[in-house]
């Protein structure tokens, strides 16, 4: 108080004189920091800075500690573009005639970041690590009770000379593809405490490691001076999460950072604006996702397969493809999407013909209700659903089929309650195997179909897709594969509507950013542009 | 002191009564946790798995019983983990705070540089043009949501002039966009306040007093009604400060600022209850501290309302 | 004072041309505001579409009316609440005084710890999305403000010399509230009316800009600038115009609310 007396009596008003100060206080602020955003340029020697939606990190925690994006660890078996098994830590791998015991080649010469080598006895600590501790949620891939679906009945799992043995009480097609990437992690054994839990940092075979991180906000990484392979051009690597997308294309269009990468990197919305920068260059490859919509066909109107077939039919999907995800999907036809390679169906066929829709609905009559599009309120924050679900709810109602569109949070209440006739959402396999989709969602017996009432109950589908999963017979198993898409394709369950690409970005300064249909891109080749 | 005591007590109730509508609230919340967890890398989960983690989470107990435990861990300062990756609340929020302060804080500045000269000028003299621009030009600031305002801001100083970054806390510079943000959102409500402050204050008779002993309007103010209005200010800077970390959860999302908002918005589109929880009490508690804080302190400035309870 | 009014008679006028067309233009335009028809999309403004379409291929100038209708709609019905809550609790409070009266103080002690969009985010976070939990998430806290306001008015009001006139000459509580309070508080309850309008519509607007607020169809303001904000490098259009919507119907409300709240005060 004194303060302001002593201020008033010297004629100025005191206000002016605090404004002064606080002013001057402010630009000095502006000014001193201004010299700090510098940094982002200069550190582009030598340093890459990328953005990614989501946290790649997640803790010790977690049954990797890192998304296998930032390339700390590196998996048994990873995927080639085709999502064919492809080596990784293992070189070769040969399985038995009958199916049940798989022998895999490790690598020679490969060490952790903490220098110790790589044995068979170190990938047996992993794999029987991964079963004691399921089942365990994370946010990259859960690991399920029993870890059936990526090491099929495992009997035993030892270290045979340098070789890692498989004993299986089940004989299966494909055991490389099921392991492939996150369920073959393998970090050396010191990295994990007695409870399965990491005891510190992750220690890996990648050519990175892992020097600090904040939860949710950055990652920084260095290269691994043990790493096996050829060394990466950028020795640092800073991964921001940024989650909201507007500020993800800000931070990158103002230079802070070189690239995004990851699922969702860029909303379709953004992809065209982003790629008629001439500053960057938008990549896009075909990923594991696709947009599916799955019927209730236990009751209702879609208990009738004709007005099942008149939804197919009125869905518009070049346009949705085109217009509503902005070119960065292509017209879904066959359940399994091209990634799969030749086991995906090149001869399905989803027409556009909302002609003859009209008259299968004319001919089966009216529904007493409308029909209830359902959709997640969280998949809408990651692609146009909304807009999906508003194009597909108009097509409906002019087939004659009134529809209105419910966004929510819960679909699983929701579905389990009946109170849906169409789902919009997208799934993604965790590993390359086709058998997981078909399995769980659509056997008899999977939950997904029985408890959220998709009531599709055909023995022959069960049939073909227990051969397939058994069938040591590549050929036998692509033909088997084949059928059963085309029986979908008549009895319509669940249809595929798009294949989702993943566009990810990166400034012309670098070169080599690719991305494969698992979203992982080989931060290791990424280099700056001579 | 017994008047802080009995603001303390009033305030520990209302907590009470917070965790109480928080958890009841979040468990009534339609959906299976478990589920959505283990669904989370966009592949669907066995029935096995969702059971086994439902038991771990201790879902498959009475609510109140769950409500009970929770409450239990909180007195403990344990606010539970995670559901998204098993982190503890508690130290996931706190190590957002600092971020969060800074925020508001350099909000907190830039308000109370436009505030204060604002309200002062205008007591003085309330009809210059000057003035009424500035007054006018805060207040249709403030008007417009602070989304709006700040999608402009980084719109045009950080991606096309590229004058100040984008946003996040990687450079000393990344307060400036959201705290400005803030700041004006808040300057114009607080100026108000301070205007009718002076105002109370410029009506009394010991006003009449000192013009009458010949002191000029400005140095009556300056001298006289400031001080005078000083209770009344802590009150409305306190509102302020909380008003500014209530709509740090929009700014925060928005400039990618990795605060406490920022995570309660992350947590709640993640569905992540237990975070969700833990922010809200986070919330109550440092609200109510700053609450119980400002009428302290305007006791201690003033004290005619020391014995009062209102 | 002639300025003042200046002040509340423009924000009147704007306030009443944003109503009429928020509410009018739906209904005489020609397009739907909520029909995709993807074949138009993204049309720049023409004569069809004076301000050209979004990426459905909606009349963007309709949907904005259309989505700002149901802003001001949802904003008016949360105000209502609050007001006719806050104004009841806080007469009773003023008038009985005693265990009512620390009720209601206790209450506001916790509305005040629940600041901004704190609960509202929980609240939306967790129950289904949809006008009945906005609408939970925003009246619990809104009408504490008007409550002791109110109360304080009573409480003042109850003291004056002619309701204590009115009492001896035999007049019953309802006939005090009617003729000698009511008209006091009628003021200040419509000024905390306008401003909890201002804040339920920024809060509704911002839970919806945050992708937690009105599901699809629905859609305010807050929802159409969340949705366009992905296109705003390809068409800032879709951003700017909602936007200036939005500001506008603030920038109305708020010059209303301050002319109402202290005539002799205007900016």
């Amino acid at each position: 108080m004194s303060s302001f007396a002593s201020a008033g009596r010297s004629g100025t008003p005191w206000w002016r004189r605090c404004a002064i100060p606080l002013v001057a206080g402010l630009i000095g602020l502006l000014s001193a920091c201004a010299g700090g955003s510098g940094d982002s340029a200069q550190a582009r020697s030598g340093q890459l800075t990328l953005a990614a939606p989501r946290d790649l990190f997640a803790g010790p925690d977690d049954p990797y500690f890192t998304h296998q994006a930032l390339q700390v660890w590196e998996p048994l078996v990873t995927l080639d573009a085709e999502l064919k098994p492809s080596p990784a830590l293992a070189t070769t791998w040969k399985r038995s005639a009958d199916g049940r015991v798989w022998t895999f080649q490790l690598r020679g010469g490969v060490r952790f970041s903490d220098g110790s080598p790589l044995t068979a006895e170190a990938v047996v600590v992993n794999i029987e690590r991964f079963r004691r501790i399921a089942p365990k949620q994370s946010p990259f891939f859960s690991l399920d009770a029993g870890m059936e679906s990526a090491y099929g009945r495992l009997k035993e799992v030892r270290a045979d000379g340098g070789a890692v043995v498989f004993e299986l009480a089940d004989p299966v097609a494909d055991l490389p593809a099921r392991l492939a990437n996150f369920f073959s992690m393998i970090q050396a054994p010191s990295a994990f405490d007695a409870a399965g839990r990491f005891a510190g940092k992750p220690v890996g075979t990648g050519p990175y490691m892992l020097v600090s991180s904040s939860k949710g906000q950055r990652v920084e990484l260095i290269a691994n001076p043990h790493y096996w392979g050829k060394r990466p051009a950028l020795g640092k690597v800073v991964v921001r999460t940024i989650p909201d997308a507007n500020a993800r294309v800000a931070a990158l269009r103002a230079g802070e950072v070189d690239a995004l990468i990851d699922k969702g990197a860029l909303l379709t919305g953004q992809v065209g604006a982003v790629a008629a920068d001439r500053r960057f260059r938008v990549t896009r490859t075909p990923s594991v996702l696709t947009h599916y919509l799955t019927f209730n066909s236990s009751r209702g109107p879609f208990a009738d397969p004709r007005l099942r077939e008149a939804v197919d039919l009125t869905i518009d999907r070049t346009m949705i493809a085109k217009r509503l995800l902005a070119g960065t999907a292509t017209p879904g036809a066959s359940f399994l999407s091209p990634v799969f390679g030749d086991l995906a169906d090149p001869n399905v066929r989803t027409p556009y013909d909302p002609e003859r829709a009209r008259r299968l609905v004319s001919e089966v009559g009216r529904p007493s209700r409308p029909i209830t599009i359902l959709i997640s309120s969280a998949e809408a924050g990651q692609f146009p659903y909304t807009d999906i679900a508003e194009v597909l709810r108009s097509a409906l109602d002019q087939a004659g089929l009134p529809a209105r569109v419910s966004a929510v949070e819960a679909t699983k209440t929701t579905m389990e309650s009946g109170d849906y006739d169409i789902f919009l959402s997208a799934y993604s396999v965790p590993n390359g195997d086709a058998d997981y989709l078909f399995r769980r969602f659509l056997r008899s017996d999977a939950e997904w179909n029985r408890q959220r009432g998709l009531g599709y109950d055909s023995e022959e589908f069960d049939r073909l897709i227990d051969r397939a999963a058994v069938s040591t017979d590549t050929t036998e198993r692509r033909d088997l594969y084949r059928k059963v898409q085309r029986l979908l394709a008549t009895d319509r369950p669940m249809i595929p509507v798009a294949y989702q690409d993943n566009p990810v970005v990166a400034s012309n300064a670098l070169t080599g950013l690719t991305q494969d249909a698992c979203y992982l891109v080989d931060l290791a080749k990424i280099a700056p542009a001579s | 002191m017994t008047f802080a005591v009995s603001r303390a007590l009033g305030a520990a109730f209302a907590l009470l009564v917070v965790s109480v509508l928080t958890f009841s609230l979040t468990s009534l919340a339609p959906g299976d946790p478990a589920e959505e967890l283990l669904r989370r890398g966009g592949i669907q989960p066995t029935q096995a798995s969702v059971a086994a983690l439902r038991a771990e989470l201790g879902l498959d107990r009475p609510a109140a019983v769950q409500y009970l435990g929770w409450l239990h861990g909180v007195l403990r300062g344990d606010f539970g983990r995670s559901y998204a990756d098993g982190t503890p609340v508690a130290a996931q929020i706190l190590s957002r705070v600092p971020a969060t302060l800074r925020l508001a804080g350099a909000g907190f500045l830039i308000a109370v540089a436009l505030a204060v000269p604002m309200a002062v000028r205008a007591q003085i003299r309330p009809h210059t043009a000057l003035g009424r621009i500035t007054r006018a030009l805060t207040s249709a600031i403030a008007a417009v949501p602070p989304y709006v305002v700040g999608i402009l801001l980084v719109s045009v100083l950080a991606v096309e002039l590229r004058i100040l970054p984008t946003g996040g806390d990687a450079t000393a510079d990344g307060v400036i966009l959201p705290g400005l943000t803030l700041g004006v959102a808040t300057a114009a409500p607080l100026m108000r306040l301070l205007r009718s402050e002076l105002a109370a204050v410029d009506g009394s008779p010991f006003m009449a007093l000192a013009r009458a002993k010949g002191l000029t309007v400005r140095r009556a103010i300056v001298l006289h009604a400031l001080p005078a209005a000083a209770p009344g200010a802590i009150s409305a800077a306190g509102v302020a400060l909380i008003e500014l970390v209530g709509g740090a959860v929009v700014v925060e999302t928005l400039f990618n600022w990795p605060g406490v908002g920022q995570l309660a918005v992350t947590a709640v589109r993640q569905r992540d209850i237990p975070m969700v929880q833990g922010y809200v009490l986070f919330a109550a508690m440092a609200t109510l501290l700053v609450l119980v804080l400002a009428d302290v302190c305007v006791a201690l400035v003033d004290p005619r309302l020391r014995d009062k309870s209102r | 004072m002639t300025r003042p009014t200046a002040g509340l008679t423009a924000g009147g006028a704007l306030l009443t041309v944003v109503v009429l067309g928020c509410f009018a233009l739906p209904l005489v335009s020609p397009h739907d505001p909520y029909r995709p028809d993807p074949v138009n999309a993204l049309l720049p403004p023409g004569p069809g579409h004076w301000l050209g379409t979004d990426q459905l291929g909606r009349d963007l100038l309709t949907r904005t009316a259309a989505a700002g209708r149901t802003s001001l709609l949802f904003a008016l019905a949360v105000t209502a609440a609050t007001t006719v809550i806050g104004t009841v609790t806080g007469a009773v409070a003023g008038l009985a005084g005693g265990w009512p009266d620390r009720i209601l103080r206790q209450t506001s002690t916790m509305a005040l710890a629940l600041p901004g969009l704190t609960l509202a985010l929980a609240v939306s976070g967790v129950l289904p999305p949809g006008y009945t939990t906005l609408f939970i998430a925003l009246v619990p806290l809104g009408w504490v403000s008007c409550a002791s306001v109110v109360r304080t008015v009573v409480r003042r009001t109850a003291m004056t010399d002619y309701v204590l006139a009115s009492r001896t000459m035999g007049a019953s509580i309802p006939q005090l509230l009617r003729y000698d309070i009511a008209p006091h508080v009628l003021g200040p309850a419509c000024t905390v009316a306008a401003g909890d309008f201002a804040r339920s519509l920024t809060a509704a607007t911002s839970l919806s800009f945050l992708g937690i607020g009105l599901p699809p169809p629905h859609v305010d303001w807050g929802g159409m600038i969340s949705e366009a904000t992905p296109l705003l490098l390809a068409s800032p259009r879709l951003v700017v115009v909602p936007a200036i919507a939005i500001a506008l119907a603030g920038l109305s409300v708020m010059l209303v609310t301050d002319g109402l709240r202290d005539p002799a005060s205007g900016p």
